[in-house]
């Protein structure tokens, strides 16, 4: 696990610096992008350091790399993938 | 009197006005708050509010707004309630469909009595401001509920169909709030759109949390036999590959094709599913960036912090 998570960091502060520009004043999501990131770091975070110029991260913006690095951190700490998931409960939806 | 009781003896009032029938009234106070999970009383009100706070500092002159606020808001989930045939132990799941229909019309008009008693002015400019708003809020609403019904029959949704779809079915009424709360509390137009846009981002947070915690809660909601296109769904339809997508292709089906019952070992599998590819994190990683949006709205906008306090704390306790 501390090895997914090493590479998790590595990835995303190579992509981060110079690799991916960043979009800048972009408002919309590409929430495709972000679906993919996470799934590959779900299966396998590894395959993302072997393939960095065919990830989607070109996509994505600084603050959304930082909170999936964010929740995948919390995930490291819980151990548990429903404490991550855990939100919380009845406001307005 | 607390806050919480004046809303409620406003209501008595709306409704003794209305000449209602006394089933009808016993039904209105039944359904009021029945499914709050929190025991938090008249959450719409409160949110409408709060951002009549945060721009004026006296959140007493929304008061009408907040209660049409609370009277629609039930109508929509009434409506919505109807539509996907579940929360079957709430007051208007009890009884006959087309009398629960009539209660949620009931409850829509009403909210446009209770914006009657705002204060006359030169040609009445708040109470049209504040019905178009209304107004606007329940043709979104209601595209938003028929474009969701269209969905559950198609089997493709892309991710971003999905976020446009809740930002006008769930979207739309936060940001009513929001909008009536801001404008009975005199902000100018860009603080209303500010925080227009920050009910937008709060709806669609609390819609993710609604769909990833009934995702699985297979006794309370139908929502994946029923190929309700939640943010679990639509992810796993898009993201899966090969065999994986196989296997959930046929757990979608399994239900419509009368073959089989979607059952315990079924269950199970979606289960197992959602887990390891990734159903979790995505779902979390999509609440953090929305809730994140919400709290750069709240921080940017140009109140002074102690009236932003409620709302950063609203936006800080959805962690």
């Amino acid at each position: 696990m501390k090895d997914f998570y090493n590479c998790l960091k590595e990835t995303c502060k190579c992509q981060l610096s110079k690799s991916f520009p960043m979009r800048k004043g972009v408002t919309n999501m590409n929430y495709e992008s972000i679906a993919e990131l996470v799934h590959d770091l779900v299966k396998n975070s590894k395959s993302m350091l072997s393939r960095e110029l065919g990830l989607p991260s070109e996509e994505l913006k600084t603050n959304e790399f930082t909170i999936i690095q964010r929740v995948f951190s919390d995930y490291k700490v819980s151990g548990d993938v429903l404490t991550i998931g855990a939100l919380p409960l009845g406001y307005w939806a | 009197m607390q806050l919480d009781q004046v809303i409620m003896a406003e209501i008595d009032k709306i409704l003794t006005r209305a000449q209602l029938s006394t089933e009808m009234i016993v039904l209105i106070k039944s359904s009021l708050n029945a499914d709050s999970e929190t025991g938090e009383l008249f959450k719409w009100a409160h949110l409408t509010l709060m951002n009549c706070e945060c721009v004026s500092g006296v959140p007493e002159v929304a008061l009408p707004g907040a209660i049409a606020m609370e009277l629609f808001a039930l109508a929509a989930d009434i409506f919505d309630d109807i539509q996907d045939q579940d929360n079957d132990d709430l007051p208007w799941r009890k009884i006959p469909a087309a009398n629960a229909m009539n209660l949620a019309i009931c409850l829509s008009a009403l909210s446009y009595e209770a914006i009657s008693t705002l204060p006359v002015d030169r040609d009445s400019i708040l109470y049209r401001a504040v019905g178009q708003i209304l107004s606007w809020m329940s043709v979104t609403a209601s595209d938003g509920q028929f474009q969701e019904a269209l969905f559950d029959t198609r089997e493709q949704v892309t991710l971003d169909q999905y976020f446009e779809l809740v930002k006008k079915k769930a979207g739309s009424l936060t940001a009513c709030a929001c909008k009536i709360g801001a404008t009975l509390g005199g902000a100018s137009e860009s603080l209303v759109f500010q925080l227009e846009q920050f009910g937008i981002n709060l709806g669609i947070m609390c819609q993710i949390r609604n769909d990833l915690n009934d995702f699985l809660n297979f006794q309370k909601k139908k929502d994946f036999v029923n190929n309700k296109k939640t943010l679990p769904y639509v992810y796993l339809l898009n993201i899966l590959k090969g065999n994986a997508a196989e296997q959930f292709k046929e757990l979608t089906q399994m239900e419509a094709n009368g073959l089989q019952r979607f059952g315990k070992e079924e269950q199970g599998c979606l289960k197992q599913l959602a887990f390891d590819e990734g159903v979790i994190h995505y779902c979390r990683v999509m609440y953090e960036i929305f809730r994140e949006k919400s709290m750069e709205i709240i921080q940017a906008i140009p109140v002074s912090e102690k009236r932003k306090e409620k709302m950063i704390k609203l936006v800080e306790d959805n962690i």
